[in-house]
């Protein structure tokens, strides 16, 4: 199998921000010994989610392959890990 | 303070929500139906039942519009018609803090409780320990009555299963000087003349029970009506929005704002008298100074500690000097401290350089609510910039910082920094007061932390330190 890194894109645009994706940047510390070698973190600029919010739900939004978190927290994106990537 | 949970989302999403009408021209029109669209019928309910998170929400949206709840005398009037009396009021309301009793759960009435952890032992050592005889057996488990309860702690101590746990009132247990109390209806309430409006009980409830009583609507109207409106920007906003700092200034001024000055040039100012004013008071002798520039701390000084002020700078804050330059800079300018305090809205009040007070919070919502992203907008300049010894304020040991390297040689500073206001450090001071400091100088911030973790800021702390530090590279 590819050794390719799971990538995790936090948005950072203002609306993310101010619903409080800032803490999210700090996910990496709270990350399981076994996760932090598969996952890569990035900030992105402005995903444009929260223009859809029936569509995607409530800021902030975290994504990761195709799947977009919704209301994501740091706790959120590693159970999404976990369970669905068998982490 | 940073804090990251459902109260402050909804909070925002409900600021948020206030900004976009507004900028939409749709308050008067849709303001009514804001509690509706978040508690629909068939939604889901976050107390009871949606129809008293709808009333919750009313009163959450009339704090937005800068309107205290005890304001509602006619529980008929609408939310259309509060949003008519705030856009028609001239001046913002006097109130920093109001306590909304319908969302407060009066949370525990004595402070210890046994849990089901109890083993219904037969030594019951806390039945014979309690001083108040308030601890029975009832169903083969142990009972405290609150009513006896003195909240000592002494069964907690003794239980040799570790069943009984103490469980705070968070509000309370966050007020530094003791200003939250309980009313005889069990509902919590603040009183005025200890409050030194330092905004912990706001973040520390967990129903989002204390409100402050905002003045975007006031701001916003000032902008709309074409006035000339500055933004003096408290250092601490590094890192509180996505983007640079000159980014911010553009988004300001997508706002509406007509002058983006940053409040670093007025702690300049700040921290040269500051200095001359310590080689003063050192020279003539005096145990120590402390320093004025938190508003929360001269205000705790004032109603509780009367006997420190005498060592208390008399050196103005940063945003006295910033608004005084901006006013005789920009003729009839109205000036808008933005900002990550609660207790500058009483400042602001009281100076007659600063018209209104917002926080980084609201700020947010703005820009949220007119759909701006800070870190997609062309960079530009500051009106009134500024240099260092201004920018390292906000950090706890900035103004120390800032004071160690403008004094000359010969003098020393001994600094003692009290990074956070807390009941102990309330017990201290008057300690201090009798001259027994271990040291000349003593800074203190309400907020561990210093300014950028006041309680309206968005951004951990822990990174808006680093970019602060950054800023006052």
């Amino acid at each position: 199998m590819e050794n390719k890194k799971i990538l995790i894109e936090i948005c950072a645009g203002t609306t993310c921000h101010v619903y409080g994706s800032s803490q999210m940047f700090l996910l990496e510390e709270i990350m399981p010994e076994k996760l932090k070698n598969v996952i890569e973190i990035e900030g992105r600029t402005c995903l444009g989610f929260c223009k859809n919010q029936k569509e995607f739900g409530k800021p902030p939004y975290v994504k990761i392959g195709d799947r977009i978190i919704s209301e994501a927290t740091s706790a959120k994106i590693i159970e999404y890990l976990t369970t669905l990537h068998n982490l | 303070m940073f804090v990251d949970n459902n109260a402050t989302r909804i909070k925002r999403t409900l600021l948020i929500d206030i900004a976009r009408l507004f900028f939409e021209n749709k308050l008067f029109e849709k303001i009514d139906y804001l509690p509706i669209e978040h508690f629909p019928k068939d939604g889901n309910s976050l107390r009871c039942c949606v129809y008293k998170d709808r009333a919750i929400t009313k009163f959450r949206l009339m704090s937005n519009l800068g309107l205290c709840v005890e304001h509602e005398e006619d529980e008929l009037t609408r939310l259309s018609e509060y949003a008519m009396q705030a856009v028609q009021r001239t001046e913002a309301s006097e109130k920093i803090l109001t306590v909304m009793q319908e969302a407060c759960k009066s949370c525990v009435k004595a402070n210890y409780t046994v849990t089901n952890a109890c083993q219904g032992c037969v030594a019951r050592p806390c039945t014979i320990t309690c001083p108040r005889n308030a601890i029975t057996i009832t169903n083969g488990r142990a009972f405290i009555d609150p009513s006896k309860c003195i909240s000592c702690g002494k069964c907690m101590n003794v239980c040799p299963y570790h069943a009984i746990i103490y469980m705070p009132v968070p509000c309370e247990e966050s007020c530094p000087v003791g200003a939250i109390y309980r009313d005889e209806n069990g509902k919590e309430n603040i009183d005025f003349d200890k409050c030194i409006y330092c905004g912990k009980c706001t973040r520390a409830c967990p129903f989002g029970a204390i409100l402050e009583v905002s003045q975007i609507i006031d701001i916003l109207k000032s902008i709309k009506e074409g006035r000339k409106v500055a933004a003096l920007l408290a250092p601490a906003v590094a890192g509180q929005f996505p983007g640079s700092f000159n980014q911010l200034a553009t988004a300001l001024k997508e706002i509406g704002f007509t002058y983006v000055v940053e409040v670093a040039a007025g702690a300049q100012i700040t921290a040269k008298k500051e200095t001359a004013e310590f080689i003063e008071r050192m020279k003539e002798g005096e145990p120590f100074m402390t320093t004025s520039c938190c508003p929360a701390y001269t205000e705790a000084v004032k109603k509780h500690v009367p006997e420190l002020k005498k060592y208390v700078s008399d050196t103005p804050t940063p945003l006295h000097f910033t608004a005084e330059i901006t006013k005789q800079e920009y003729k009839d300018v109205v000036n808008v401290f933005v900002g990550p305090c609660i207790a500058k809205r009483h400042e602001g009040h009281d100076d007659k350089f600063v018209d209104y007070v917002m926080t980084f919070e609201e700020l947010g919502a703005l820009f949220v609510g007119k759909g701006i992203d800070t870190a997609a907008l062309p960079e530009s300049e500051f009106d009134i910039t500024a240099g260092r010894s201004g920018r390292v304020f906000p950090l706890s040991g900035g103004v120390t910082t800032a004071i160690t390297e403008a004094l000359p040689e010969g003098f020393e500073l001994k600094p003692v920094v009290i990074n956070g206001l807390t009941k102990k450090e309330m017990k201290l001071f008057p300690i201090y007061a009798k001259g027994k400091l271990q040291g000349n100088f003593m800074e203190v911030m309400s907020c561990e932390g210093g300014c950028i973790a006041g309680p309206g800021v968005l951004s951990n702390p822990k990174i808006a330190s680093v970019k602060a530090n950054e800023l006052a590279k």
